[in-house]
């Protein structure tokens, strides 16, 4: 796989452009005449080379922008995360997906891999650290009490088998982010400070008679080693702290159905909101879907804090309110507390009537720029599809869609900007 | 307003410029004439990929539709307008743009990673394009034995309107043939594709040749 400098461009489209059986493009410009040759001077130089994945799209290199007069900057994608290769990941056994934007929206059918897509960017985020393994489980509403390592993680790797080492590469913020975790039979944990000495017995025991995870994550040219091992006590994490207190990260966050109607952080998160001063946007962003809604406040009962709105009938509590409100609320709120991050959102049409979604379009539109937060989200509905297109009007660069797709047991993700998904959607293409 | 979305579900696709291109095209795939080769009615969906604008980001969506790695033929047929060259030059554009190979003329079959690609402009279907529309090939293929005395008294008619009242008629071939069709009972009021359907056109003629030999050899 060819990462280079840059992120993807269109090929140009233009007098010039030659496409070599290599892969190469040179651009070959005409700056005279050679009276005594007969025959043009020919000024030919490498401008990038095409992607093997998309033909259409291209790497440029520094001579790319030099010659088409475009600020890097502007021919830069300015999403967090420009491109991730997964790995023998879940049911993924490989796919890329390049040219990403700062609103990503994922299509395919069931069981292609859309929601583990967006477990694998968590996880990457998440450093892979032991206690986001466990996560990823209540994600699926999958709670595992017993830590073993084959209810644990042995799900999150292809097969279900730790010998498929397991790989998450990327870029973020134009650098590369990696993470890889595979099988490591031989390690035996020493424990962490603190720990009682009959649990670190206990999971070195374990580890004898089963076996351990040894991965790395690695950004920029800075890498973490660390080792996960799992005891039915629980699971443990050791890295190299030294390396590992130098990575510094920002945030991410998964959001679906199960996590809203559970998560009592919805109210913390409001909180932070409500002392930056901003509750009046979250007033304005409810107002689109209700427009009877004046205020949102948190009150403690009995030493139990609910959010509440208040509408022309009084207060209510958020929970009454419909999947909508809730839901928009929580998206809303973890887009504002992600600041420089990415906010993961499965099948985020689900609980929200259709016209509403263009709504939920722009809010997510307008705070993505806001706070420089990357959205990737699922979808299987046309309707929302629809709805992003119309939503994001103004914000066409920001956003791109994926349909995954399986071709002979190959998953592909193919990419649709702004302007092909349109015309694709106006021409009746099925392109979930 | 949102309809049903159209999944790719034949090896061969034939992308055409409009409904009524559509609908023309269908009718004439299933038509009797057409019966002795069962796969032109069977292995072929024809598309519409909207205005020739259109086309070039509606190759870039097909390429990534469901269904898309199935097909193994790939044909585009669009108006020649006022000029067949830059209609044909703007065919292998979009076709680029969206990273297929394009076929260097009119009328000829190239592989393009696996697919085969072709594309003809109506109103010739011919390796010889002439300037004009599918209005004017369906014109030369009216299934009626008095179309050239009609046609006659048409042109008689337009003329007159023309003079006058002072118009002169930019689409003269839309106009002709809606007259001639207004003024058959069967036909008054439809558009082509409708009138392809209630049997305005003949599916026999020979004009049609050049467009039967060129779909057959791109299976």
């Amino acid at each position: 796989m060819y990462v280079g400098k840059f992120a993807p461009v269109q090929i140009p489209q233009q007098k010039g452009i030659v496409v070599a059986k290599t892969g190469y493009i040179y651009y070959s410009n005409v700056t005279g005449y050679d009276s005594e040759k007969k025959r043009s001077i020919d000024n030919r130089v490498i401008i990038g080379k095409a992607l093997e994945e998309n033909p259409t799209m291209m790497t440029p290199n520094d001579k790319f922008f030099d010659i088409f007069q475009i600020k890097t900057s502007e021919a830069e994608t300015n999403a967090k995360m420009s491109e991730v290769h997964i790995k023998n990941f879940r049911g993924i056994k490989s796919v890329n997906v390049l040219d990403m934007r700062p609103i990503v929206l994922l299509s395919g059918k069931n069981n292609v891999g859309k929601t583990t897509m967006l477990e694998a960017i968590f996880l990457l985020m998440a450093k892979g650290e032991a206690a986001f393994l466990q996560s990823l489980n209540y994600f699926r509403n999958r709670m595992v009490f017993n830590s073993t390592n084959t209810e644990v993680w042995e799900p999150l790797f292809y097969g279900r088998n730790p010998e498929n080492k397991l790989e998450i590469d990327s870029i973020f913020e134009g650098k590369p982010l990696s993470l890889f975790l595979e099988k490591d039979s031989s390690y035996i944990p020493n424990g962490v400070a603190g720990m009682p000495n009959d649990a670190v017995e206990q999971m070195r025991l374990f580890a004898r008679n089963s076996y351990s995870l040894k991965g790395g994550f690695s950004f920029d040219s800075k890498t973490s080693l660390l080792h996960i091992s799992s005891s039915p006590s629980g699971l443990l994490t050791e890295k190299e702290k030294q390396i590992e207190e130098s990575i510094s990260f920002p945030h991410v966050r998964f959001v679906n159905d199960a996590i809203i109607r559970s998560d009592a952080s919805v109210i913390d998160l409001f909180s932070r909101i409500e002392l930056e001063d901003k509750k009046g946007l979250i007033i304005d962003i409810l107002k689109m879907i209700d427009p009877s809604i004046v205020d949102i406040t948190n009150l403690s009962l009995n030493g139990r804090s609910s959010l509440y709105i208040r509408n022309e009938q009084g207060l209510l509590p958020i929970q009454f309110a419909g999947d909508g409100i809730n839901k928009l609320i929580y998206i809303a709120l973890c887009i504002m507390q992600t600041k420089g991050g990415i906010v993961l959102v499965d099948e985020i049409e689900s609980g929200f009537h259709y016209t509403m979604l263009s709504n939920l379009w722009r809010v997510i539109g307008d705070l993505s720029g806001q706070y420089d937060c990357q959205v990737i989200s699922t979808t299987h509905s046309i309707e929302n599809i629809n709805a992003a297109i119309n939503g994001l009007r103004g914000k066409e660069k920001d956003f791109c869609y994926y349909r995954l797709g399986k071709t002979d047991g190959e998953l592909k993700a193919h990419r649709f900007s702004y302007d092909v998904l349109k015309s694709a959607i106006k021409a009746e293409l099925e392109v979930r | 307003m949102i309809r049903e979305q159209m999944a790719i579900m034949k090896k061969y696709l034939i992308l055409c410029e409009g409904v009524d291109e559509k609908r023309f095209l269908i009718e004439y795939l299933n038509s009797q004439a057409l019966l002795s080769d069962p796969r032109l009615s069977q292995e072929i969906q024809v598309m519409d990929f909207g205005g020739i604008n259109e086309l070039s980001n509606f190759l870039m969506g097909l390429r990534g539709a469901d269904g898309f790695d199935g097909v193994s033929t790939l044909m585009i047929i669009r108006d020649a307008e006022k000029d067949c060259n830059a209609a044909s030059q703007s065919v292998a554009s979009s076709l680029k743009s969206a990273g297929f190979i394009a076929p260097s003329k009119i009328s000829e079959w190239i592989d393009s990673n696996g697919i085969r690609i072709g594309f003809l402009l109506f109103p010739s279907c011919s390796l010889d394009p002439c300037n004009g529309t599918l209005e004017d090939l369906c014109l030369k293929i009216l299934n009626d034995d008095h179309s050239d005395e009609r046609m006659e008294d048409i042109e008689l008619l337009l003329d007159k309107c023309s003079k006058s009242y002072e118009e002169s008629f930019s689409k003269i071939h839309k106009n002709k043939l809606h007259a001639y069709l207004s003024t058959k009972n069967d036909f008054a009021g439809m558009k082509i594709g409708e009138a392809a359907k209630a049997g305005a056109f003949d599916w026999n003629s020979p004009v049609l040749r050049g467009l039967k030999n060129f779909i057959t050899d791109g299976f």
